[in-house]
């Protein structure tokens, strides 16, 4: 209940994506969801959303009452879709001969609008980039900006919504240049999520200001999320001094995190290094997390980050830990962290050896001493040959002993490097004569 | 007989005996000369009469005039009731005791009698001969010549590796200069004992020309010898000499591609994973080399995974290419050592691991599966330990699979003492090798190339100085500054 809760804090098109979401993911929830998806379809224009919901709660349910397609309201709809898209273009179309840009843009605008709420994006991304030729003010730009990097959004397609959000991220506009601040971040946040650059992401979503009106970005996510985003990435990504600094005691951020309490109190137990009570909270909520657009598809990668930190964190005081403790710590019933710690060992980002005799987690301490040794004797070896190498070289070319490319026959192949197959023939005396004749020509 | 008597001990070897080095290097030059180009009848005279004319002449004190008679000795035909052997004997004693200034004077003479040593001796006493001829020439065996060239072929042909080794470890780093003739101030140093030997060899013709397909062909053959005796490093530094010979307008010869697919194996083997270019390799050499390498270079990416049975599936399905190469056998060889590796690549991981452990971990290349039981690969394990391959100790338990390897570092600590030998050693060899840098910096400084370099950049130093007259104290007007001194630069 507590997704659907959030569902409805969220505005705008996302809003019905989010529905569709849980109605395919979540069994529970499921009919609900879709239900709601249908109503919200309903309330809009778009013919292919409601088809799309009607069709899963069909398979799901096909008994209740909404299952049944409702071809009247997609008659009317379809109708009243077409006679909009001309009515607009004609009306366009007049504002271009009269030549007004100010009307053109707004023309343009409410084309783009219109296109959006129909579900046809590639059009609504034709018009809303005309719409950049009339700009006049920053105003504008800024909202051809927030246009197109929406439409980004429903298409997935993080680097679009990235370039987009750069656009504006930098132009001042006075009186709501916070508003548009919070929107920037947010929006860039949640695509450099979706590019799966997290640490970054995580950053962007910190520089959120909290007292700038959920309205304003409430299109991409509302503060719950950017304080789950926010934190959860920055659990994945950032050392215990740095979430102790940056979250636990920045204000701003501590405002988004009082809407989620879970986060806040996952990362003030990982910095007091209470790992497994952290991870157990975590776990608590991941179905729900599940259930979020943006955060479902890197859920996986987040969670297992932030387990391996734990136990890499976990390991550090100790030169060596039994395999037992670490699975009553970290392992699930009947299962070994063993297969994870491999991997970790594997990855390099856990420094240890595991001891399977004595069931133990070793942590590697190399003797400074035998490095140092290693490390010389190498240099000098290799300083040795290269000095021997080089002047073998030298004396080769001095001695005019290159292997060389013969002549070059005129036919295929020619301009790439080319394998020489006569390589009994007496190369090697002509390559010396040909440098000897370059000497005297030279 | 008297005759050859009188020819033959006409001269004393002694430089003692002499007024002067260059009073010996006159006579000596006339009696090799004298002996070089004996006359029918004196010929015949030694050959009829070889047991006296063996006693004749001292090998290590009169080199010349014994070289002259065993070869006509070897040459010729001899009485019947003389046995060869005794012959071949007197040829050994020769060889193993000529005088390496004398033999100079006879440098020709002396490389024919190597260049067929093979026909005379048996492969093994020949190859024995010739690495012993070759070292005491030039000791250091730092000088290519032709012979090492037949001296490896034979060695490798019929695989009398053991004899040969103490000339193939030894790093070349000179080259005979032959495309320009013996200058003659180089000749007169015939009889000089400190001459370094890259003069001396060219000049006393104690080489045929050589080319760079005899450089290329020597060192792939010497890295063949190294891979027969599984010595991967030195197999590998061989290889790299040959794929990273010196080029000219891009080109690659077809030894230096043979040369390349096996250097991918013999890294493969030597260390696990695929070997990284020498930085002195140009960037359209190994263009070219990943062009024709392909399927080794997929063999090589495949073999750090754990893709056992794509690894399996590639090396089947190349099997035409690589016989086609004739690098069956040491692919085969690569893909045995795939599961070994994986063996050792485990110390990254466990400090100790139960034998049932690893046959759980590792996948044999052949045949794309895990080993049949523990008991094959407690052999494996401790094969490996004993070949030295893997650090690590067995502890054996009741049953093969709960027997534990524990996994050593990979470097022992050394003692102090140690350490500091070792240190010394490099220090030592280095200091050496700036002494060779030397002398080729003076020798390259000597040539004709680069006097003619520093009268070209001499010129261009008189031109630039006259042009720059620009200095601060000279006064220009803002005016000028765009037309004058500018235009001019």
């Amino acid at each position: 209940m507590l997704t659907l809760l959030l569902v409805v804090v969220v505005i705008g098109r996302t809003r019905y994506e989010r529905l569709i979401l849980i109605g395919r993911c979540c069994v529970p929830l499921r009919l609900e969801a879709l239900k709601a998806a249908i109503t919200e379809a309903k309330s809009g224009s778009d013919i292919t959303r409601y088809k799309d919901a009607w069709q899963l709660l069909r398979s799901v349910a096909p008994d209740e009452p909404e299952a049944k397609r409702d071809d009247e309201w997609i008659e009317s709809t379809e109708l009243a879709n077409r006679n909009e898209t001309t009515r607009l273009e004609t009306e366009l179309k007049g504002y271009k001969n009269n030549l007004i840009k100010e009307s053109i843009r707004m023309g343009n605008e409410d084309l783009g609008k219109h296109f959006e709420s129909i579900g046809k994006l590639t059009e609504a991304t034709d018009a809303y980039n005309k719409m950049r030729h009339d700009v006049s003010t920053t105003k504008h730009i800024f909202d051809c900006g927030i246009h197109l990097a929406s439409i980004a959004f429903q298409r997935h397609d993080w680097a679009t919504v990235l370039s987009n959000v750069g656009k504006i991220s930098n132009i001042q506009t006075g009186d709501d240049e916070q508003a548009q601040q919070a929107y920037t971040k947010v929006a860039s946040g949640v695509a450099l999520m979706g590019l799966g650059n997290y640490y970054d992401a995580a950053n962007t979503l910190l520089l959120t200001n909290p007292n700038v009106s959920p309205t304003e970005y409430n299109t991409v996510a509302s503060p719950n999320d950017v304080a789950i985003y926010g934190g959860l990435l920055a659990l994945a990504t950032m050392d215990r001094k740095a979430l102790q600094a940056r979250i636990l005691d920045n204000q701003s951020f501590r405002m988004f995190l009082e809407h989620e309490p879970h986060i806040r109190k996952a990362i003030s137990l990982f910095v007091n290094g209470r790992y497994s009570n952290c991870l157990s909270i975590l776990e608590s909520v991941r179905a729900d997390y599940l259930l979020d657009i943006y955060l479902q598809p890197h859920m996986p990668t987040i969670y297992s980050r932030i387990r391996e930190k734990c136990i890499v964190q976990y390991f550090i005081p100790f030169s060596c830990v039994t395999l037992d403790s670490l699975d009553a710590a970290f392992g699930a019933p009947n299962q070994s962290v063993e297969p994870e710690l491999i991997r970790m060992i594997r990855d390099g980002s856990l420094r240890a050896r595991i001891d399977a005799k004595n069931k133990l987690l070793v942590a590697v301490s190399p003797d400074p001493r035998l490095v140092v040794q290693t490390n010389a004797l190498a240099v000098a070896r290799k300083y040795e040959q290269e000095a021997k190498e080089r002047l073998r070289r030298v004396n080769l070319i001095f001695s005019g002993l290159e292997a060389s490319g013969a002549k070059k026959l005129p036919g295929p192949g020619v301009g790439g490097p080319e394998v020489n197959e006569a390589w009994y023939e007496e190369n090697g005396q002509l390559a010396g004569q040909g440098a000897e004749r370059e000497d005297q020509e030279s | 007989m008297e005759e050859v008597r009188r020819i033959f001990v006409e001269f004393s070897p002694s430089p003692a005996v002499y007024p002067s080095p260059k009073a010996y290097d006159v006579a000596a030059k006339s009696y090799a000369a004298c002996v070089t180009r004996l006359s029918i009848s004196i010929q015949t005279a030694i050959q009829l009469n070889p047991v006296e004319a063996l006693q004749l002449l001292d090998p290590s004190t009169n080199s010349i005039g014994c070289l002259s008679i065993i070869d006509t000795l070897l040459r010729g035909s001899i009485p019947e009731t003389i046995p060869r052997s005794l012959i071949l004997d007197g040829a050994v004693r020769f060889l193993l005791g000529f005088d390496p200034i004398q033999i100079r004077y006879v440098g020709a003479l002396f490389r024919s009698l190597l260049e067929d040593l093979g026909s005379f001796f048996s492969p093994l006493v020949a190859v024995e001969l010739l690495a012993n001829a070759i070292l005491r020439i030039d000791p250091s065996g730092s000088v290519f010549t032709s012979t090492h060239l037949i001296m490896v072929k034979l060695a490798y042909d019929t695989n009398c590796i053991e004899p040969a080794l103490k000339v193939l470890d030894a790093d070349i780093l000179f080259y005979p200069r032959n495309s320009q003739p013996a200058r003659p101030e180089n000749a007169k140093h015939l009889y000089d004992a400190e001459a370094e030997p890259y003069i001396y060899i060219a000049s006393a013709s104690l080489t045929d020309a050589i080319k760079s397909t005899s450089i290329l062909e020597y060192h792939l053959l010497q890295a063949m010898v190294y891979i027969s005796r599984k010595d991967w490093p030195k197999a590998q530094v061989a290889l790299e000499r040959v794929i990273g010979h010196p080029t000219k307008d891009k080109a690659v010869s077809k030894i230096m591609v043979d040369g390349y697919k096996k250097w991918v194996l013999v890294g493969l083997l030597r260390e696990g994973r695929p070997p990284s270019f020498p930085s002195y390799v140009t960037s359209a050499t190994k263009s070219t080399y990943n062009g024709v390498g392909e399927a080794y270079n997929t063999i090589a990416s495949l073999f750090t995974t754990d893709g056992a049975s794509a690894l399996k599936e590639e090396f089947d399905k190349g099997r035409s290419t690589w016989e086609e190469d004739l690098n069956l056998t040491l692919l085969e060889e690569a893909i045995v050592s795939y599961q070994k590796w994986q063996v050792i690549n485990l110390r990254r991981i466990y400090h100790q691991v139960s034998i049932s452990q690893i046959r759980q971990m590792t996948l044999s290349a052949q045949t794309a599966e895990t080993l049949k039981d523990d008991e094959e690969v407690l052999l494996l394990v401790s094969d490996m330990i004993e070949s030295g391959m893997l650090k690590g100790q067995l502890q054996i338990g009741p049953t093969a699979g709960e027997s534990y390897v524990t996994f050593h570092e990979e470097h022992a600590l050394m003692t102090e003492a140690e350490f500091a030998a070792e240190v010394a050693r490099s220090h030592n060899s280095i200091q050496v090798l700036t002494k060779q840098y030397r002398v080729t910096n003076e020798r390259l400084g000597s040539t004709k190339d680069y006097a003619r370099h520093l009268i070209r950049e001499h010129k261009r130093m008189e031109k630039d100085l006259a042009d720059a007259g620009v200095g601060f104290d000279s006064h220009i007007e803002d005016e000028d500054l765009m037309t004058g001194v500018l235009g001019g630069a």
